[in-house]
C-alpha cells in the first residue's frame, strides 16, 4: 500500500465514522447534519485517495480521482455553511449562491471538464494531471473559500473576547493545518513534484474539528461527538495496528516458514477481539483526560451535572414560554374588563353600553376560567394512574364523543388497527384527553371535508404501540410545526394553544413519544409511540 | 370638521370594542379583526391618520403586517398593542417603523394621549 493510499484509507475511516455516528444519533438537528455531512465529504476524497493510490491501471484510477473530487468539491461549501452556523452569521444568499456553483463543477466533473487525465509520478501512483481551465478556477474558488471563512472567524475574533475568542482561534488553527494538508494534493497537478505526504494531515482534521466543537462547547454536540471521537481513534488505531501486524507477519511468515496468510490474519483479528474492550477503555480514559482534562468518573460526574442542567434550562424554557403565553392569554380578557370598569361611572344610563358590557365580560370571564381549568390540567398530569386497558376501545369511545363532528364536517373515517385485544398498560382518561386533542384540531383543519386516519401498529421490535393519526386538512407551516407542542402556541382564532402541549405532556409522563409531520394545503400527521 | 379616522386592528372583539369605547367620541373609527382585512381598508381609506395594531393575531402576526404595511403606507403612523412587552419586540416593532407601542390592559387616557400625540404629529 502507498502512503497516499493510507493516507486515503485513514481519511476515510475517521471522517466517515464521525459522520455516522453524529447523523445517527441528532439526525434532526440542522447544523449537525451540516457537519455530519462535510465528514462524509473530506471521506469521499479518502475513498478517493485509496484507491487511487492503490489503482493499478491508468482507467480505474481516474475514475477514483473524480469520485475522490466530488468530496473533494463539497467540503470548502459544507464548512463554509458549517462555519455560518458556527460563527453565528446569518447570509442565506451567500450560501445558495456557493451551492449553485458547487452544484456547476459537479457537473463539469462528471462531464470530464476539470481534470481529463492521470500519469504515473513518484514511481508509485497514478495522479491527476493536465489540469483544465475550469479546474483552475474550481481550485481558485477553493481558496477563495478557505479565506473568506477565515476572514469571518478574523472578524468574530476581533469583536470576541475571553474564552469564545479562544474558540475561535482553535477553529481558525484547525482549519489552517487541514486545509494545508489539502492543498499539498492539488500541487502535483500543477507540475509542483512534491509528494502528498500533506493528505495525512487532512485525515485528521475532523478530529481536530471535533476537538473544537468540544471546546466550543455546543451542548448537544458534546457527550456524542466525544463517543464518536473515542470510537474513531479507537478503529483508526485498530486498523493501523492490524495492517501493520499482518504486513510484519506476512514478511516473517514467509521468511522462516511456510506461508499462510490467511492464518496470521485470523490470529490478528481474534487478538484484537480479545484486546477490544480494554483498548476501547485505554482510549477513552486517554481521550478523557486530552479534551476534558477529567478521569472517567470525574466526566461521568460532569455529565450527570450537565444533564441536570439541560433539564434545568429546558424547565426555565417551559417557564419562560409559559410566562409570556399567560400574559398574552390573560391580559386580553383583562383588557375589555378594566376598559369597561372605567367607562362605567359615565355611562350609567347609556342601555347599549350596559348590554354589551354584560356580554362582553361574561365572555372574557368565562374566557379567562377556561384557561384557569386547562391550565390545571396541563400542570396536573404528573403521574399517570396506569391500569391495564384495550388501547383500541379506548380510541373507539374517543371517537364515540366526536361522532357528531365528524358527521357534520363530512369527513371519511378510516381505521386500521394490528391485534384489536391488545391491553396496555396506560392511564384511560389522560390518554383519552391527548388523543381528543389532536382529533379535534384534525376535524378543525378539515371544515370542508376531508379524510381522518387512525392505524395502529405495534414496532418493529414488538415493544411500543404505534397510534397514527392522519388528517387531509389544511396542514400546518413549516415554520410552525416545531412550535406546535409549546403551550400557548395557537394559529387559531379561539384556541389557548394548550391541547397539544398537554397531549405532550401525557405521553411523555406514560414513557412514550410524539412526532408530527405536516404539509401546507395536504395535512398533517401525528406518530403516538405508546410503551407495551 | 370631520374627526381625524383612526384604523383599530385586533382579532378579538373585546380588545376592538375597549378601544372603540375609548376613542369613539374623538375619532372616526374603522374596526377589523386581521392584518390582511386592515390592508383591504387602507387601500380605500387614505386619510386614515393613525393604525393600533395588535401584536399576536393568528393568521399574519402583527410584526408582519406591520412590516407590509409600512412598506406600502410609510407615512401612516403604526401604534402596537401587546399583551407581552418584551425588549426584543418592542426593538423589533421600533426598527420596522411603528411609532408607539401599548401594554394591555391599557388604561384610557394612555391610549388617548397617544394617538391624540401621533395625530398632531
Amino acid at each position: 500500500m502507498t502512503p497516499f493510499a493510507l493516507s486515503g484509507l485513514l481519511i476515510l475511516i475517521t471522517s466517515w465514522s464521525l459522520g455516522v455516528f453524529v447523523l445517527i444519533k441528532t439526525p434532526n438537528i440542522f447544523a449537525n447534519r451540516i457537519w455530519a455531512y462535510f465528514n462524509f465529504a473530506i471521506g469521499l476524497w479518502g475513498l478517493g485517495a485509496y484507491k487511487l493510490g492503490s489503482a493499478h491501471d491508468p482507467q480505474s484510477a481516474l475514475l477514483w480521482f473524480k469520485i475522490g473530487h466530488i468530496g473533494v468539491i463539497i467540503i470548502p461549501i459544507l464548512l463554509l455553511h458549517f462555519s455560518h452556523y458556527f460563527l453565528e452569521i446569518k447570509n442565506k444568499k451567500l450560501i445558495t449562491i456557493i451551492y449553485l456553483i458547487g452544484l456547476f463543477f459537479l457537473i463539469s466533473l462528471v462531464a470530464g471538464k476539470l481534470v481529463p487525465n492521470v500519469k504515473f509520478m513518484f514511481n508509485s501512483l497514478y495522479f491527476g494531471t493536465s489540469p483544465s481551465n475550469i479546474y483552475s478556477i474550481f481550485f481558485l474558488l477553493w481558496i477563495i473559500y478557505i479565506f473568506y471563512t477565515y476572514q469571518l472567524a478574523y472578524k468574530k475574533i476581533k469583536i470576541s473576547t475571553g474564552e469564545k475568542r479562544n474558540k475561535i482561534r482553535y477553529f481558525f488553527i484547525s482549519s489552517t493545518i487541514g486545509y494545508i494538508g489539502g492543498i499539498t494534493n492539488f500541487l502535483p497537478m500543477y507540475g509542483i513534484n512534491l509528494y502528498p505526504y500533506g493528505n495525512f494531515l487532512v485525515a485528521f482534521f475532523p478530529i481536530m474539528m471535533t476537538f473544537v466543537i468540544l471546546k466550543y462547547n455546543i451542548m448537544d454536540l458534546n457527550i456524542i461527538i466525544r463517543k464518536s471521537l473515542i470510537y474513531s481513534l479507537l478503529v483508526t488505531f485498530i486498523t493501523i495496528t492490524f495492517l501493520i501486524s499482518v504486513l510484519v507477519s506476512e514478511r516473517l511468515f514467509h521468511q522462516v516458514i511456510h506461508y499462510q496468510n490467511l492464518t496470521s490474519t485470523i490470529i490478528m483479528a481474534s487478538l484484537i477481539a480479545l484486546i477490544f474492550t480494554p483498548l476501547k477503555n485505554w482510549i477513552q480514559d486517554l481521550a478523557d483526560r486530552a479534551f476534558f482534562k477529567a478521569t472517567p468518573m470525574e466526566m461521568a460526574q460532569q455529565n450527570e451535572q450537565f444533564r441536570q442542567e439541560i433539564a434545568q434550562s429546558e424547565r426555565m424554557k417551559s417557564i419562560a414560554i409559559l410566562a409570556s403565553g399567560m400574559a398574552h392569554e390573560i391580559k386580553n380578557p383583562l383588557t375589555p374588563i378594566k376598559t369597561f370598569s372605567e367607562q362605567l361611572p359615565s355611562r350609567l344610563n347609556d342601555k347599549e353600553f350596559l348590554l354589551k358590557f354584560s356580554r362582553i365580560i361574561n365572555k372574557e370571564v368565562d374566557r379567562i376560567d377556561n384557561l384557569v381549568q386547562e391550565l390545571l390540567s396541563f400542570a396536573k398530569p404528573s403521574t399517570p394512574k396506569l391500569k391495564r386497558v384495550n388501547i383500541h376501545q379506548l380510541i373507539g369511545q374517543t371517537l364515540d364523543l366526536l361522532n357528531n363532528e365528524i358527521i357534520r364536517h363530512k369527513i371519511r373515517l378510516n381505521t386500521s388497527f394490528e391485534n384489536k385485544n391488545i391491553l396496555i398498560r396506560i392511564d384511560p382518561q389522560q390518554i383519552k384527553q391527548a388523543l381528543l386533542n389532536i382529533l379535534l384540531n384534525a376535524i378543525e383543519a378539515m371544515p370542508d371535508g376531508g379524510s381522518l386516519n387512525i392505524d395502529s401498529y405495534f414496532h418493529s421490535n414488538n415493544n411500543k404501540l404505534i397510534i397514527a393519526i392522519s388528517d387531509t386538512g389544511c396542514g400546518i407551516d413549516p415554520k410552525d410545526l416545531t412550535h406546535i407542542f409549546d403551550p400557548f402556541f395557537t394559529k387559531k382564532d379561539h384556541g389557548t394553544g394548550l391541547g397539544l402541549s398537554i397531549t405532550y405532556e401525557i405521553i411523555k409522563n406514560h414513557q412514550g413519544k410524539i412526532f408530527a409531520e405536516s404539509e401546507l394545503g395536504r395535512g398533517t400527521a401525528f406518530k403516538i409511540e405508546l410503551p407495551i | 370638521m370631520a374627526n381625524p379616522k383612526v384604523l383599530i386592528c385586533d382579532d378579538e372583539e373585546g380588545i376592538r370594542e375597549s378601544l372603540k369605547l375609548i376613542l369613539g367620541d374623538h375619532y372616526s373609527l374603522v374596526l377589523v379583526d386581521s392584518g390582511d382585512m386592515a390592508l383591504e381598508v387602507l387601500s380605500h381609506n387614505k386619510d386614515i391618520k393613525v393604525l393600533l395594531l395588535d401584536i399576536k393575531m393568528p393568521q399574519t402576526s402583527g410584526l408582519d403586517s406591520l412590516q407590509e404595511i409600512k412598506k406600502k403606507y410609510p407615512q401612516l403612523k403604526i401604534i402596537m398593542v401587546t399583551g407581552y412587552k418584551s425588549v426584543e419586540t418592542a426593538a423589533e416593532a421600533a426598527r420596522l417603523g411603528a411609532c408607539g407601542y401599548i401594554v394591555k390592559p391599557f388604561k384610557s387616557v394612555e391610549i388617548l394621549e397617544t394617538v391624540k400625540k401621533n395625530i398632531g404629529s
